[in-house]
C-alpha cells in the first residue's frame, strides 16, 4: 500500500524553493530520514511544472547511465541511435541543458558517485540550476557550494493530520487518546507517524521510540548535583565544620554519580539506532 | 512511570527537601505529582476532569506541554495564593508537580521539558536501552526505592533532621555549639564529654549552659553538685588545658 501523502504541510518552504529555482538559483534540500525531503521535493517539482518550468529528473546512478538518461530526456538521441563517447556526451548534455533552460532535480543526492558530483559541480559553476534532496552531514564538494535548506520536524498539528490521513487510508478509527500516544512515539517525523499507525493497527506496542529529537539531560542532572558542593563552601564560610564535612561528602557522591552516568554505554543518535 | 511511582517519589522528595512529616503537606505534594498526567484521559485526573484532558489530548501529544518547565512556571504563579496560607504548602505543591513530570525523563519516551522552545524530548540517560518502559516490571524496583526513601526521610526528620544526625555522628564540639545556637532557646542540649578538668577526669552526659566560642562551651556538672559551671573544650588535651586555664581564672 502506498502511503505517499496528497497534502503538503510545508507550503512556506515549498513556495520559497519554487521562487528560488524560478529566480535562477540552485538549492540543496536537506532532511533527516523520514522527515519529508522527498515529499517536499515532489510537491515543489509539481508546482514548478505547473508554472511552466522544464524539469529534468535524475536518479542516482553511474555517470554513464545518468548521461544516457539525460540524452533521452533532452531528445538528443533516440533509443536506436549510436551514442558518442562519455566526454562528448557530457558536453552535449551540458549544452542542451543550458539551451533549454531546464532545472535538474535529483532526490537522494547523497547516493551520487564522486564522478557524477564532480560533473554536477562543473554544471553548477556553468550556471546550471540544480535542485537536490539529500540526507544531512554532507560537508563536501558540491553539497558545500549549494545554498542549503534544512527541514525541521513537522508541527504537532501536521503530524496529527498525517496520522489521521494514514488511519483513514487503513480504515481504522483512532480516539484522541490514541493519537496523543502515537504522536509521542513519532515526534515530528511524518514517516514514523505513518509507521506507528500501522503498528497500532497490527496491535504492536513497541517500546522503542525511533525519532531523533532527544535532549540528553544527563549533564543537567550532573550540574544540579554538583551544585550541592556549594554546601561545602557555605560550611567553610560560616565556620561550620559539620556542614563543611557534609558538603564534602555530597561532592564526592555527586562525582561518583557523574562517573557512573558517563560510563554508561551511549545510544545511537541515528534514526532506528 | 505509573501514578503510584509519581506519588511516592514526590512524597519522598518533598519530605527530604522541606524536612517535613506533615501528612497534609505530603498529601498536597502527592496530589500535585499526578497533575501533569492530565494530558491523558486515561490518567486519574484525566478521568476526573475529562473535558479538559480530552481538550489537551486533541492538541498535544502525551508528555509535552504539561510536562515542561513552562507549565511548572505557570503552576508556580498559579499556586501563589497557597503561599499566603502556608509557605510549606506552596513549595510542596511546586516540588510535587515538578517531581511528577521530571520522573518521566527516565522513561523511554522522555518529556518535552523545553516546550514551547523545543519539541525535543529530555531524557536521562541518553541510551534508550537503559531507560524505563512505563508499566514495566522494573517499576516495582523504583517503588521499593522510593518507599525506602520515605522511610529514611521519616526516620531522619523524627530524629531532628539530616544535619543533626550527622552532627551527632561526628561528635565534634563545633556540632554541640551549632546545635546550642539553633535549638538552645527551646531545647535542653546535652553534650557527651570525655576529658579532664582541674579536679580530674570528666566523663558523661552534661547539659550545655552557654557558648564561649565556636568550639568551646560551658556545661553544668550535675554529679559534683556545685554551683560553678565547668568549661569543657574540644579536641582533647589542647582545649581541655584551655578550659582548665579558664576555670582557674573563674
Amino acid at each position: 500500500m502506498n502511503f505517499q501523502t496528497n497534502s503538503c504541510y510545508r507550503e512556506k518552504e515549498k513556495n520559497l524553493i519554487v521562487e528560488t529555482l524560478l529566480g535562477g538559483h540552485s538549492i540543496l534540500l536537506v532532511g533527516k530520514a523520514g522527515i519529508g525531503t522527498s515529499t517536499l521535493l515532489k510537491f515543489a517539482v509539481e508546482e514548478l511544472e505547473n508554472k511552466g518550468a522544464r524539469i529534468i529528473k535524475i536518479a542516482p546512478n553511474s555517470i554513464k547511465q545518468i548521461l544516457i538518461s539525460l540524452a533521452f530526456q533532452l531528445n538528443l538521441y533516440g533509443e536506436d541511435d549510436k551514442l558518442p563517447t562519455s566526454s562528448r556526451l557530457q558536453r552535449e548534455v551540458a549544452d542542451a541543458l543550458k539551451r533549454q533552460n531546464s532545472i535538474v532535480v535529483i532526490d537522494e543526492a547523497n547516493r551520487l558517485t564522486v564522478p557524477v558530483r564532480a560533473w554536477l559541480e562543473e554544471l553548477h559553476e556553468g550556471g546550471q540550476i540544480l535542485f537536490l534532496g539529500a540526507k544531512p552531514a554532507l560537508a563536501r564538494d558540491l553539497f558545500l557550494k549549494l545554498p542549503r535548506m534544512e527541514l525541521k520536524p513537522l508541527e504537532y498539528e501536521h503530524i496529527r493530520k498525517v496520522i489521521a490521513e494514514t488511519a483513514a487510508e487503513l480504515e481504522i478509527e483512532l480516539t484522541p487518546a490514541d493519537v496523543a500516544n502515537l504522536q509521542e512515539r513519532c515526534g515530528g517525523n511524518p514517516m514514523l507517524a505513518r509507521r506507528v499507525v500501522r503498528e497500532h493497527q497490527i496491535g504492536l506496542k513497541p517500546n522503542q521510540h525511533d525519532h531523533t529529537e532527544w535532549i540528553n539531560g544527563t549533564p543537567f542532572l550532573i550540574a544540579a548535583l554538583l551544585c550541592l558542593t556549594m554546601i561545602r563552601f557555605i560550611g567553610r564560610g560560616i565556620g561550620d565544620t559539620n556542614l563543611y564535612i557534609f558538603g564534602g561528602m555530597l561532592a564526592v557522591a555527586a562525582s561518583l554519580v557523574r562517573l557512573f552516568m558517563f560510563s554508561l554505554p551511549k545510544g545511537s543518535s541515528k534514526l532506528g539506532g | 512511570m505509573t501514578a503510584k511511582n509519581h506519588f511516592l517519589f514526590s512524597i519522598s522528595a518533598v519530605s527530604l527537601t522541606l524536612g517535613t512529616l506533615d501528612p497534609f503537606v505530603l498529601l498536597i505534594a502527592g496530589a500535585m505529582s499526578l497533575l501533569p498526567n492530565i494530558d491523558s484521559s486515561k490518567s486519574v485526573y484525566g478521568k476526573i476532569l475529562f473535558p479538559l484532558s480530552r481538550l489537551i489530548e486533541r492538541h498535544f501529544p502525551h508528555r509535552t506541554f504539561t510536562h515542561s518547565f513552562f507549565m511548572t512556571a505557570i503552576v508556580a504563579i498559579g499556586a501563589i495564593p497557597l503561599a499566603f496560607e502556608s509557605r510549606e504548602f506552596y513549595f510542596a505543591a511546586l516540588i510535587g508537580f515538578f517531581c511528577g513530570w521530571f520522573l518521566d525523563v527516565f522513561t523511554k519516551a522522555g518529556v518535552s521539558a523545553f516546550y514551547p522552545m523545543s519539541m525535543a524530548r529530555l531524557v536521562i540517560p541518553a541510551n534508550p536501552a537503559l531507560r524505563l518502559a512505563t508499566g514495566s516490571k522494573n517499576e516495582w524496583f523504583f517503588s521499593v526505592i522510593f518507599l525506602a526513601l520515605i522511610v529514611i526521610s521519616f526516620q531522619l526528620h523524627s530524629s531532628g533532621g539530616v544535619m543533626q544526625i550527622f552532627t551527632s555522628l561526628l561528635a565534634q564540639p563545633t556540632g554541640v555549639s551549632e546545635m546550642f545556637r539553633s535549638h538552645g532557646q527551646t531545647n535542653k542540649i546535652y553534650a557527651l564529654v570525655d576529658g579532664q578538668t582541674a579536679t580530674g577526669n570528666l566523663s558523661g552526659k552534661f547539659p550545655v549552659v552557654d557558648l564561649l566560642s565556636n568550639d568551646v562551651f560551658i556545661i553544668r556538672n550535675l554529679a559534683r553538685t556545685i554551683e560553678k559551671s565547668d568549661v569543657v573544650g574540644s579536641r582533647r588535651t589542647e582545649q581541655t588545658n584551655y578550659a582548665r586555664r579558664f576555670i582557674r581564672r573563674i
